[in-house]
């Protein structure tokens, strides 16, 4: 590997973040904010899963490098929400046939609705006849035949920084995000996904505790460290306890990230925002939406882009997938053109370190899979130009770099803490931070408890870690559901303080206890000592 | 936000969900024009926070975009209420970005009473203490400066003079024309913002390499790596930067 490595004109290095906050409503029906896990698996994870068994069959190397975050992971393996997930795929193939009837009379209309019923119906088998309900099953095996590098996260994708003066917590986070990963892909994680790659000096310390050899950081993490990054950011930086940090290239995520002059905006791309659930009557649309009142989107779009306009053209597949290549083969030749420019200055080939959510590619933008594809296809065939590899991969390579150490920074807006600490947000952490001293002081009087208080006190540890999730406060910046990003973050306080109190009094009532483990049902395997003291 | 969703809203709930989000409506204005005030209005801030977000935010809010309809939530959650505050006695400070902290506080009831009835008892102060490392010692204050607040305060953001430094909050009592503690927070390092500058035996183009990762190369005069810096030696804040564009994807 070294030799093909170093003899290239530059290296690209693919990485998708996969993650969702948990969502999980056993005591209701329905829940809405659950169909953000069902509209990712449909639209990003099984549709990226389709092109690596294409990669695979078509045997095109790659390398690429997926995080995924325990809280994602755990849903994707709970029995309720997968069996949720399958209801919500009938219940989308019933506004498909209804569809189909509809525009039986209209040539391409109904050749989109034979899309999403194609679409659904596929997804459907898929799941359940060749994935079993258990797509981590599949990833697991492309990580054994050595297509993917699966990394972790924190426990709950806590946004670190603002809990840095709680060490304790930090450890908790992380070591629960590396235990999760081992239980489920059954090895260990070499590297880690810094929540919203929120870095703060020092927090290497942890990472290396728990084995993790690299994180990812913002671009400016690196140049702004604490010596001047020789290599800019086409190369890692070590921090001085040897956790290497790889940072973002801005360049490369602008054109697939920008709605405005990224690709995803080309006028011949599905439109995210025109959907069924808002286009017919309600009386028609009823039985597929939110309670049958509150139009919610379906996932049905016929629309394309076509521009700043209400009178939107209708997509049209094929045309939009020629156009996911090109813009594919215009990607990968100005990263061979961009490396090729930075190739005069270096000492060893650049590297572009390129991160993306993995929900942009499949939910927002539909083509993104097709655009993934061809980008993984079109490095292959410029091999001479440009390798796809993982972290590992390259320190494999270069295991020496420059020793310096980031500062604190995240690729959230302005660069640092501002989208989780901020007017909307700030209330939360005055509660956050109490609950992990008061966790700390559970495990001081509690130190070896066994039968009911130690199923009390591991809950009390969930609720913990489960209120430390950093989408929450994005969600209140954002703007975005923000009452049920409220809700969440006070039930898990305030089922916290309950149990706070009842082993304060003695009194725990185990029907209550059991209720709430079956519904915060995380991290099965969570001890609350986890929170001791050091 | 759609029309139609609105419009669903008797005209009393939409006077309470124009209340909440203190929106100003004339009063006797009518239904239609209340859904009118009320689209524009959401409009406004949906514009608003796409223009405030850079896209690594906007794309991961798209992963919690199920519906045009914002949920709009008119229950009251009273059985959920936290407290406002814990009574106990302590202060945390939370560094938001370069010039900024967030800090947040309480002083138990019989502490705050026993304060306040000290004769001769002026005010409370929160103190700002700039440190030269990251563990206190009277001989590593560099500089403070006090912000007058009231026993009803209990958080405050604060600008910060210095990047590249240690900082910590204290809440003081002044009483006489002295002043003293009553509780100290833990104590934060606050960030560069400034490219470092080069030293003699670094890679000679790496002043290329930066303006390509993202920076101008006109880095002005070099200036400390780290330590205290007194005045912030911000280059080039990098949300002012264009050159995402350099490669014109």
């Amino acid at each position: 590997m070294i030799d093909t490595l170093t003899n290239k004109k530059g290296l690209l290095s693919l990485v998708l973040h996969t993650h969702l906050p948990f969502v999980r409503h056993p005591e209701y029906e329905h829940f809405l904010e659950e169909a953000w896990l069902f509209e990712a698996i449909s639209e990003t994870y099984l549709p990226l899963l389709r092109v690596f068994d294409r990669l695979e069959k078509d045997a095109v190397p790659f390398r690429l490098t997926m995080s995924i975050s325990p809280t994602l992971a755990h849903m994707l393996q709970d029995d309720l929400l997968m069996q949720r997930y399958v209801d919500h795929l009938d219940l989308l193939l019933k506004l498909a046939s209804k569809e189909l009837d509809r525009n039986r009379h209209d040539a391409k209309v109904l050749k989109l609705s034979e899309m999403y019923n194609d679409f659904y119906s596929l997804n459907l088998k898929e799941f359940e006849d060749v994935y079993e309900r258990n797509i981590l099953k599949k990833i697991r095996y492309f990580q054994h035949a050595g297509y993917l590098e699966l990394i972790t996260t924190c426990a709950t994708h806590s946004f670190l920084p603002h809990y840095q003066s709680y060490p304790e917590m930090i450890r908790a986070q992380i070591m629960t995000g590396v235990e999760s990963h081992d239980r489920i892909f059954s090895k260990m994680p070499a590297g880690i996904w810094l929540p919203e790659c929120g870095y703060f000096p020092g927090v290497e310390e942890y990472l290396r505790n728990y084995g993790i050899k690299y994180f990812i950081s913002s671009t400016h993490g690196v140049l702004y460290a604490e010596d001047r990054p020789a290599r800019g950011v086409y190369a890692p930086i070590s921090c001085p306890n040897g956790v290497t940090a790889f940072a973002r290239d801005r360049a490369s995520s602008r054109a697939v990230w920008s709605a405005s002059d990224g690709y995803p905006g080309d006028p011949v791309y599905r439109d995210f925002y025109r959907d069924l659930g808002f286009d017919l009557p309600l009386d028609y649309i009823a039985p597929f939406i939110n309670d049958g009142i509150n139009r919610v989107n379906t996932g049905f779009k016929y629309h394309a882009i076509t521009g700043k306009t209400n009178q939107k053209e209708y997509y049209d597949g094929a045309v939009a997938k020629n156009k996911a290549v090109e813009h594919a083969r215009t990607f990968v030749d100005n990263r061979v053109k961009q490396c090729a420019t930075l190739g005069q200055y270096m000492d060893r080939p650049p590297l572009i370190s390129a991160p993306y959510d993995a929900e942009l590619f499949g939910h927002w933008w539909f083509e993104g899979p097709d655009f993934l594809e061809a980008v993984i296809r079109e490095t292959a065939r410029r091999s001479d130009d440009l390798a796809l590899l993982t972290p590992t991969d390259y320190l494999k390579v270069y295991p020496e770099n420059q020793v310096t150490k980031p500062a604190f920074a995240s690729w959230g807006d302005k660069g640092y803490g501002q989208v989780w600490l901020d007017g909307s947000n700030d209330w939360i952490y005055r509660h956050t931070h109490k609950l992990i001293e008061r966790m700390q002081e559970l495990v001081e009087r509690f130190p070896d408890e066994k039968g009911l208080k130690e199923r009390t006190l591991n809950q009390a540890a969930r609720e913990v870690l489960l209120s430390q999730a950093s989408d929450w406060p994005f969600i209140m910046k954002a703007g975005t559901t923000v009452p049920y990003a409220r809700k969440r973050i006070k039930t898990h306080i305030h089922n916290f303080n309950y149990i706070y109190d009842s082993l304060s009094r003695n009194t725990i009532k185990t029907e209550w206890l059991t209720k709430l483990e079956k519904r915060d049902n995380i991290f099965p395997f969570l001890d609350y000592r986890i929170f001791k003291k050091e | 936000m759609t029309k139609e969703r609105l419009h669903s809203f008797s005209y009393e709930q939409l006077i309470e969900i124009s209340s909440r989000a203190s929106i100003l409506v004339t009063s006797g204005v009518n239904k239609d024009t209340l859904v009118g005030i009320l689209l524009d209005a959401y409009e406004e801030d949906r514009i608003e926070r796409e223009e405030l977000n850079n896209l690594a935010i906007q794309m991961e809010s798209r992963k919690f975009s199920i519906s045009q309809n914002e949920e709009i939530d008119l229950g009251m959650d009273d059985d959920l209420e936290l407290p406002l505050r814990y009574n106990d006695t302590g202060i945390k400070v939370l560094l938001r970005d370069p010039s900024w902290i967030y800090c947040y506080w309480d002083l138990e009831d019989k502490k705050a009473e026993e304060i306040e009835n000290t004769p001769n008892f002026k005010s409370l102060l929160l103190r700002i203490v700039e440190l030269d490392s990251c563990k206190y010692s009277d001989d590593d204050i560099l500089d403070y400066f006090d912000i007058p607040i009231k026993p009803v305060d209990f958080r405050r953001y604060v600008n910060l003079p210095s990047t590249d430094t240690f900082y910590c909050a204290e809440i003081r009592a002044l009483i006489d024309d002295k002043d003293y503690l009553v509780v100290r927070s833990n104590i934060i390092e606050t960030t560069r913002e400034y490219v470092s500058s080069s030293r003699q035996n670094d890679n000679s183009n790496s002043s290329e390499l930066i303006r390509l990762s993202g920076f101008s190369s006109e880095f002005g005069e070099a200036h400390g790596v780290s330590g205290y810096t007194e005045i912030p030696q911000r280059i080039i804040p990098i949300h002012d930067l264009l050159d995402e564009e350099q490669f014109n994807d």
